[in-house]
């Protein structure tokens, strides 16, 4: 199982691109044939997962700009389907 | 109306038909042995640009055996110089630490090699008899070693289902971090050689619990995918997840193709690169737009409930089974014609096993009169 902790840091693997298309007007998550074509809020999950927050950090910044109690659930089930595909790796701080 | 704003994310470029393997089930046409004029660099560079101008994203370059290109990391280059995604499929025979080094500062994104088998003999036996296991074996290491993100893939069937715990054991301990174990689909070459390619019943279902356990024990640690036989399903495939929606193909000699199967489907004419270019081919040709959506579907897909989930399955099954294009798949339990898949279930049961037919020139040959 993957686990993840209020303190894990994810950062992207290197095999995962994030891309602006300007033809769609989206961002993409791109990878071994995959695209994840993202909106806002997975937009802004992704741009944390840099290796410099954690997850409380990640929940805490997503809740405070979007007023809402689910982010919460949001943010762990993608930073945990993105784990398991290997798309997120993570560390500990 | 929005039909006409569906745009490819993920183009798949054929460089060659050549290839140094026979493996019985290559997804190559037949008689690719007909079509061996090949695109010329300058006509793949422009290809490209083409390509991401329509909205691809993606480049899958594959074969035959995409090493013998020369130009190879000159085309993954331009890819990646105006932002695209690129992966390269590749048998692994090829591939040594000068041309890795290459295809690294090329900016090559992930790599994945084949491999026939987790028994050497098993799968050089497969690939048509030379010793490539060694070599794919070294292959995969070196790549390891030069830092790409590597995916394993073995296409199973008969000859190898047994084996599917040794072969993701291999896996692991080459610490590769994902798997493609996908299940012979029976178009082309490997249609030829079902009575020798086809499992049984039991050999699939012990194969999907072997895959179920691999695939929780190693959660994080190694993706594993794992693409379901149709003939077993109740359902077919959403293949490509739809007729000219998400894939384009550029065959060897610059055939633009919805899928890399569809020249084996007789009456329907496909366009070339050379003479159009691909956005015009894209929403303007008829063999994009034939089975593109739900309009052109015969019943009993038409008023079926799953009609947007599997698309009415694979168009090449459908007319290599039936003789009709437009049917619905027969692997699904709803066709009329799925009688057809059930009796090739059933004589598998009875342990035929002739002799496959190896894909290479010679057989190819024989096919193109």
């Amino acid at each position: 199982m993957v686990f993840i902790s209020d303190t894990s840091i994810p950062h992207l693997a290197p095999k995962v691109r994030v891309k602006w298309d300007h033809i769609r007007q989206k961002y993409l998550l791109l990878f071994p044939e995959g695209v994840l074509v993202l909106n806002q809020t997975a937009q802004e999950i992704i741009a944390m997962c840099n290796g410099h927050h954690n997850v409380i950090a990640i929940v805490r910044t997503l809740s405070d700009r979007y007023k809402s109690q689910d982010v919460d659930l949001d943010v762990h089930e993608m930073l945990n389907r993105l784990s398991e595909k290997r798309l997120l790796l993570l560390s500990e701080s | 109306m929005e039909q006409a704003l569906v745009r490819p994310y993920s183009l798949l470029c054929e460089l060659t038909y050549s290839c140094p393997l026979q493996c019985p089930y290559c997804s190559n046409p037949p008689d690719f042995m007909a079509h061996t004029e090949e695109l010329s660099t300058h006509e793949w560079l422009r290809f490209i640009d083409e390509a991401a101008a329509l909205g691809v994203v993606q480049v899958n370059f594959s074969g035959g055996e995409p090493l013998l290109r020369r130009d190879l990391s000159q085309l993954v280059r331009k890819a990646y110089d105006i932002g695209l995604y690129t992966h390269l499929i590749t048998g692994g025979t090829l591939l040594n630490d000068k041309i890795l080094s290459e295809l690294r500062s090329s900016g090559l994104d992930s790599l994945q090699v084949s491999i026939q088998d987790a028994n050497p003999f098993v799968s050089d036996r497969i690939a048509g008899g030379l010793a490539s296991f060694k070599k794919k074996k070294n292959s995969i290491l070196l790549a390891k070693n030069a830092g790409f993100a590597l995916t394993i893939n073995v296409v199973l069937h008969r000859q190898n289902l047994a084996n599917i715990k040794a072969i993701i054991g291999l896996a692991e301990d080459f610490g590769v971090e994902r798997l493609e174990l996908a299940n012979t689909q029976f178009n082309g070459w490997a249609l030829k050689n079902r009575n020798s390619l086809l499992p049984t019943q039991s050999q699939v279902q012990c194969a999907a619990a072997v895959v179920e356990a691999a695939r929780n024990r190693l959660k994080g640690k190694m993706e594993i995918l794992y693409v379901l036989p149709d003939y077993f399903e109740p359902y077919p495939k959403p293949c490509l997840n739809g007729w000219g929606r998400i894939f384009m193909t550029i065959a060897p000699d610059g055939t633009v193709l919805p899928c890399q199967a569809a020249r084996e489907i007789c009456g329907l004419t496909f366009e070339n690169a050379r003479n159009k270019p691909l956005d015009k081919i894209w929403f303007e040709s008829d063999s994009f737009r034939m089975f593109r959506g739900t309009d052109w579907m015969p019943e009993p897909c038409r008023s079926c409930a799953r009609k947007t989930i599997d698309f009415g399955g694979c168009r090449c099954q459908a007319f290599l089974l039936t003789g009709n294009v437009q049917a619905t798949d027969p692997a699904c339990s709803l066709s009329p014609y799925h009688f057809i898949v059930e009796q090739a279930v059933k004589e598998a049961e009875k342990g035929s096993r002739e002799r496959w037919v190896y894909r290479n020139e010679q057989e190819s040959k024989g096919e193109s009169f």
